[in-house]
């Protein structure tokens, strides 16, 4: 496809170098994507997770970089996915490192049903389908009449409201498998989590921890969500514009700081400022944009533009060092609090998915 | 006779002299100038912050975002300018001096020292023509009468690069004059303008034709208020459009890439009015 804007070649040379920073991971993943890379420690182990949600962002990406390769890499994932789940179901949480035990995790789990549910799509296979539908009616069977977890949590006991982020791969997979089971447990987490909205927009406990301020990581994963579930249960009213504040507020925040997001939030909207989240930032511009896609409106456009702008002035496009060549670090400066000195496998795949998904609205506006 | 203030982002700004001559030579000259001095720390912090580095370089390079362009044929506010008898004046400083207005700096407008400066001279008209977003502390001083003349039609277009936006967004390219309150462009207008939008036409060009729309309403309207004539302001109907800022790379390339098509929606547009 012709590129008509000279901003859309940019974004597809920042989208070719991320797809290839996310194949190193997986050349140093030991079967899976490494979790992140670090100038001191080199690669670290292989972190199932984000290696399932890494699997979408290699699908989508073949085709416009025309890249078969990344097609393979994504169903090499996801065996390798299909080897490490247990027989009732889940996944384990963490890092796979040689000799640790495997725990269930239910957000990990989640995020590997975002692979599963990619790859079925994509392949028809039912390899695929069966292990996502496997992994949804586990977490199903284990939630509680409350919409809570008792095993399985990051933090023992502690369902953040991040959890939509579990909500929605259920919901995926029961559009695939049809588990009427499934979808009502995911409603009962999306209800539990839109209850704890506040008056300022703010959906209280939407960080890794209720004490301390949220990093705008895990602030767009509950946004995205509750409005991935909104958009695809058709219930906009009831999950999708309660996230509005919160997300427009974040637009108004970067828009007047040059596309530039604080690292994290406290649940009164105070900012944590010295660092930048940057995997948050274009998180944010996913939500963004997954919302222009329903009311179409340019100027959110133009606020995703220059998150991703920000996300991209940070990005390492020199060939030297190779293993940061199309990397995103947690934070900028590196040194800030979100995965301090370390460029995670989960900013690339944000990064990689939010420049596809502009650089396609862009080209979409062009050609119209 | 109410007294005028006319507030300024900086001293070589090319439309806040043309209004300052425009109400002197209806007899109204402003009694005072305030310019809210680009070079203080927190301003130059927050004009990187929101508009980024390219364009205090630009300031400082000559290439102020403002400047008027230099072909009078394709530069609405140069032929103004030119037309005006003002072309080689672009210094408030050396304006007021001329004609013995006073005219001071300040770090910030919304600073004690400035709403001291205001409040000094008792009810007041301001016509604002720059120097930042306006806050409780000023427009207290201003006795909540400061007049805008911005680049879009509200409530629809609100905030920054409101021309570009309007374009872009297809609403009729016009200049709204409005009063400033506390959200951004959301206080009751006085008047709408509808600006002409020609074959042909740059993004700048236009730009420059609200710019001169804004200038010329701006000097009307601060005339009658400070003469006890002032129009009676009103809110229109409808929500308030979500807030613009300034344009991404990306969109400035669409609307570039789009602009002859849009020029012919908003003649379009004009002629159904």
């Amino acid at each position: 496809m012709p590129e008509t804007l000279p901003s859309i070649a940019r974004y597809n040379a920042h989208l070719r170098i991320t797809a290839d920073w996310l194949l190193q991971s997986i050349q140093h993943g030991k079967g899976g994507s490494s979790a992140h890379y670090s100038h001191l420690r080199g690669w670290s182990a292989p972190y199932p997770e984000t290696t399932g949600y890494i699997i979408p962002t290699l699908i989508d990406a073949s085709a416009p970089l025309d890249d078969p390769s990344l097609h393979t890499s994504a169903i090499t994932l996801g065996e390798w996915l299909l080897d490490l789940q247990d027989a009732a179901g889940w996944w384990p949480g963490g890092l796979l490192k040689p000799g640790s035990a495997r725990q269930p995790s239910v957000f990990n789990t989640a995020q590997i049903l975002d692979g599963m549910t990619a790859l079925a799509r994509n392949t028809g296979e039912a390899r695929w389908r069966d292990a996502a539908a496997r992994g949804a009616s586990w977490l199903a069977r284990n939630l509680g009449a409350d919409g809570c977890w008792q095993i399985g949590n990051y933090r023992e006991g502690v369902n953040p409201s991040y959890y939509a982020q579990v909500a929605w791969p259920m919901l995926q997979v029961w559009q695939l498998s049809g588990d009427d089971l499934v979808h009502e447990a995911a409603i009962r987490v999306l209800d539990r989590i839109i209850a704890r909205r506040v008056s300022n927009g703010v959906i209280a406990g939407w960080g890794f921890d209720e004490d301390r301020p949220a990093p705008t990581h895990t602030i767009a994963y509950t946004l995205r969500g509750l409005i991935e579930s909104a958009l695809l249960l058709d219930r906009w009213d009831t999950y999708g514009e309660p996230c509005m504040a919160a997300l427009e507020k974040l637009s108004r925040k970067s828009q007047i700081a040059d596309g530039r997001l604080p690292g994290a939030y406290r649940e009164d909207w105070s900012a944590v400022s010295w660092y930048s989240c940057l995997t948050g930032n274009v998180q944010t511009a996913l939500c963004l944009l997954r919302v222009e896609q329903r009311e179409r409106d340019l100027r959110l456009v133009n606020s995703a533009a220059r998150l991703v702008d920000h996300v991209c002035s940070h990005q390492q496009t020199g060939s030297r060092p190779a293993a940061t060549r199309g990397a995103v670090a947690g934070s900028s400066p590196p040194w800030g609090r979100y995965m301090f000195m370390r460029y995670p496998n989960w900013a690339a795949k944000y990064h990689a998915d939010a420049l596809m998904m502009l650089a396609a609205r862009l080209q979409g506006e062009a050609d119209r | 006779m109410k007294p005028i203030v006319l507030t300024a982002g900086y001293d070589r700004a090319p439309h806040s002299v043309a209004i300052a001559e425009g109400l002197r030579r209806l007899g109204t000259p402003p009694d005072l100038i305030l310019i809210a001095y680009p070079f203080s720390l927190t301003r130059i912090r927050a004009i990187i912050r929101s508009r980024g580095l390219g364009t205090v370089l630009n300031y400082t390079s000559g290439k102020g975002a403002k400047s008027p362009g230099k072909d009078p044929h394709s530069s609405p506010l140069r032929e103004y300018l030119t037309g005006t008898g003002l072309a080689e004046q672009s210094s408030l400083k050396r304006w007021a001096t001329q004609w013995n207005v006073r005219c001071t700096s300040v770090g910030d407008i919304n600073s004690h020292a400035a709403a001291r400066i205001v409040s000094r001279l008792g009810p007041c008209i301001t016509g604002y023509t720059g120097g930042g977003i306006l806050r409780r502390r000023f427009l207290d001083a201003a006795g909540h009468y400061v007049l805008n003349a911005h680049s879009g039609p509200l409530p629809a277009i609100r905030g920054m690069n409101a021309c570009e936006w309007s374009l872009l967004l297809e609403q009729p390219v016009s200049v709204t004059l409005h009063h400033i309150d506390e959200g951004i462009d959301t206080g009751p207008e006085l008047e709408r303008i509808a600006v002409e939008a020609r074959t042909g036409d740059t993004v700048d060009a236009l730009r420059e034709r609200c710019v001169v729309a804004g200038i010329d309403a701006m000097v009307r309207h601060l005339h009658a208020a400070a003469t006890g004539a002032a129009a009676t302001p009103y809110s229109r109907p409808g929500p308030s459009g979500r807030q613009c800022f300034v344009m991404a790379p990306a969109l400035r390339e669409l609307l570039e890439q789009r602009l002859p098509a849009l020029i012919t929606r908003q003649q379009k547009m004009a002629q159904q009015a």
